[in-house]
């Protein structure tokens, strides 16, 4: 968004609430790498604590969100699985009869997809059978790994698809970036620069293009010229004092739960629920992606960790929606490696080994010996699911936390069940001997969705198609807040996309914007 | 209070917790009491979890075994879980608990990087029946739609 509104010659000064993390910060450095996971990395920021952080009041919701806060936003912590949303997937309403159809295409967001994809770098393959056809991509894909063979082998003899994922990590150097080595942890941050992150592909460019980057900048409401025009954000600098940032056009990207927070932080005289409210829909229709993990034991060591954990191969098989199931929509199962000795021992995919005379055949028996798969549910808008504003807790400079109220639907549990089922049959067919089922992983709220969805009526949505709010004209939000539906896919290539085809609007519509 | 040989309560629950292994001491024998109170301080829950689980252990006023540590944790189990987290932790980013993992699994005990693992070519000819199995569904399809 930054670099391409500077780059059209835009004046940009972007407000970041935390700060640069360095390549040599990174915890898989060091030898007590999966404490950092437990801890000071954790990527719930209930449990990290960081002070770029704002909690959240999570205590009503069956999902924990997960977020992180620094240049390069989520993208520091993330796995880099990096599917595109399918064409049906911006058209539930007109196919299956529920939910809503989003005001563009896959067509609309093709090129922002491509062009996105060259500026993040995508390892995969091209001619995937369930997608659109796409560019060659330009790295090859990632190893399988031993488990995901085993996988894929069971998939081809139950008649299933499978591919090897997108992922936002290259397997050949680029630029300033290394190859991947196959270590691991990617959600703790690499230092090859392999993985992408923001603030190694955007960043430097927007800087280069002219953007003004403030970090440690804690935004708390946006300021209003008129009733319908934003004259800028204020903030708080490191040192707690407000400072009022003056702007022609204001765009908030600070995720599906900081963008609400924000909206509605931000109410006035004129906007007395939160800005840009009139649908009553700031904050509501929140979509996770509600995540189950079948997890198989297997005799023989599939030394799941080595290798990205997130990203191997995934299966479509069961996405679109087959009445005959007895739900609408559907799933994606994407094979998960294995974790480091730690996270075996808490049990984060399989069960926790226990303590006492057993620990140690119990742990050996497990470690280097499981695949997971995920069964990652779509998650229909519902807007009883919520970012509402915390009344009993603050972050540290005293602003309302968010408050999230979150229940798994019934149509999002039928598809968990039946994922499950499929997900078991897959494994025993790839010759696990013992399988560890997890109904819904409650700390998978790493897809934050929906919370000011785009959409042509300004009465059933905050935004229209360009990301400009209905109520205020020079208002733009580029992030997940958008989504119309989740998909059943990992958002981040699209809401990056999104905010690409966002600034370009905000460029083309010039004057109105500023 | 330490006992006769110098041992904690808390270095008898961590050898109850995990015991000996290949010629490892049992996790309080390897010393590593002091590196889990360091990370229970640092938050006031496990803290607090710790306190709980050791006050509960001591109160039987004898030397307590595996019996008693099954009936706190029964008592007490989110405070129980808390301390086999601390403990797990401390115990399995230790380098020489990691060494000893390396050499029954292949898993390597250095950091994850800057080293890593081979990074081995894909080979495309596992999609040969992926590829084989959609030109036989498209020729079934009947819209344009993309489903597998």
């Amino acid at each position: 968004m930054a670099w391409r509104l500077a780059s059209s010659g835009l004046s940009v000064v972007c407000l970041e609430q935390g700060g640069w993390v360095t390549p040599e910060s990174v915890p898989s450095l060091r030898t007590d790498w999966e404490r950092a996971r437990q801890r000071s990395h954790h990527p719930n920021p209930n449990i990290r604590n960081n002070r770029w952080d704002y909690p959240v009041d999570d205590r009503d919701s069956e999902i924990n969100p997960l977020m992180y806060n620094a240049v390069g936003g989520s993208t520091i912590h993330w796995g880099a699985h990096f599917p595109r949303l399918r064409p049906n997937d911006f058209r539930v309403r007109s196919r299956d009869g529920v939910a809503d159809d989003w005001p563009l295409s896959y067509d609309d967001l093709e090129p922002y997809y491509d062009l996105n994809d060259d500026w993040m770098g995508v390892a995969g393959l091209s001619g995937d059978p369930a997608n659109p056809p796409r560019a060659g991509r330009p790295f090859p894909p990632l190893p399988l790994g031993v488990g995901g063979v085993r996988l894929a082998s069971a998939f081809d003899r139950l008649g299933w698809h499978w591919w090897p994922v997108d992922a936002a990590i290259l397997t050949s150097p680029s630029g300033s970036r290394g190859s991947c080595n196959n270590c691991g942890p990617c959600d703790l941050g690499c230092p090859t620069g392999a993985r992408a992150s923001t603030d190694i592909t955007y960043w430097p460019a927007a800087l280069a293009a002219g953007v003004e980057l403030i970090t440690e900048a804690r935004v708390r409401r946006v300021t209003m010229s008129t009733a319908d025009q934003a004259s800028g954000v204020e903030y708080l600098d490191p040192s707690g004092q407000v400072v009022h940032q003056p702007a022609g056009a204001v765009v908030l990207a600070a995720n599906g739960i900081g963008t609400p927070r924000l909206l509605l932080l931000s109410a006035n005289a004129d906007h007395p629920t939160g800005l840009a409210n009139s649908s009553g829909l700031v904050g509501r229709r929140l979509m996770h992606h509600p995540t189950a993990l079948v997890t198989g034991v297997f005799d023989e060591p599939l030394e799941g960790f080595m290798g990205p954990y997130a990203v191997s191969i995934l299966s479509q098989e069961f996405y679109e929606t087959n009445r005959d199931r007895g739900f609408l929509r559907g799933f994606q199962m994407q094979l998960i490696r294995s974790d480091g000795p730690l996270g075996s021992a808490l049990g984060g995919y399989q069960r926790p080994v226990p303590w006492g005379e057993r620990h140690h055949r119990e742990f050996f028996h497990q470690f280097g010996h499981t695949a997971s798969l995920t069964v990652t549910a779509e998650d229909l808008p519902d807007p009883d699911n919520r970012v509402t504003l915390s009344s009993s807790l603050v972050d540290n400079s005293g602003v309302a936390a968010p408050r999230v109220h979150y229940r798994v639907e019934p149509n999002a549990r039928k598809i968990l069940s039946y994922g499950i089922e499929k997900a078991s049959v897959a494994m025993r067919e790839a010759g696990a001997r013992e399988l560890v089922v997890h109904d819904l992983i409650a700390s998978a709220g790493f897809h934050l969705l929906g919370t000011a969805r785009m959409g042509h009526d300004p009465t059933t949505s905050v935004v229209d198609a360009d990301g400009r709010s209905h109520d205020v004209a020079n208002l733009f939000i580029a992030d997940g807040s958008l989504f119309v539906t989740a998909g059943a896919l990992n958002p981040t290539s699209t809401l990056q996309a999104l905010a690409l085809r966002v600034a370009d609007a905000i460029v083309s519509g010039g004057a109105r914007a500023r | 209070m330490p006992g006769k040989d110098g041992s904690t309560d808390l270095d008898r629950l961590l050898d109850l917790l995990i015991p000996s292994f290949d010629g490892l001491p049992g996790a309080g024998s390897l010393g590593l009491a002091g590196s889990v109170e360091s990370d229970a301080s640092a938050n006031p829950r496990f803290a607090e979890a710790l306190e709980c689980v050791l006050d509960a252990l001591r109160s039987s006023m004898k030397p307590f075994g595996e019996s008693d540590v099954r009936a706190v944790e029964e008592r007490n189990p989110e405070a129980f879980a808390d301390v086999i987290n601390l403990a797990y932790t401390n115990y399995y980013t230790d380098a020489r608990v990691l060494a000893v993992v390396e050499r029954h699994t292949g898993y390597r005990a250095a950091p994850p990087q800057p080293n890593g693992y081979e990074l081995a070519p894909f080979d495309p000819a596992l999609l040969e029946n992926v590829v084989r199995r959609a030109v036989s569904r498209s020729n079934q399809l009947t819209e344009s739609d993309t489903s597998p």
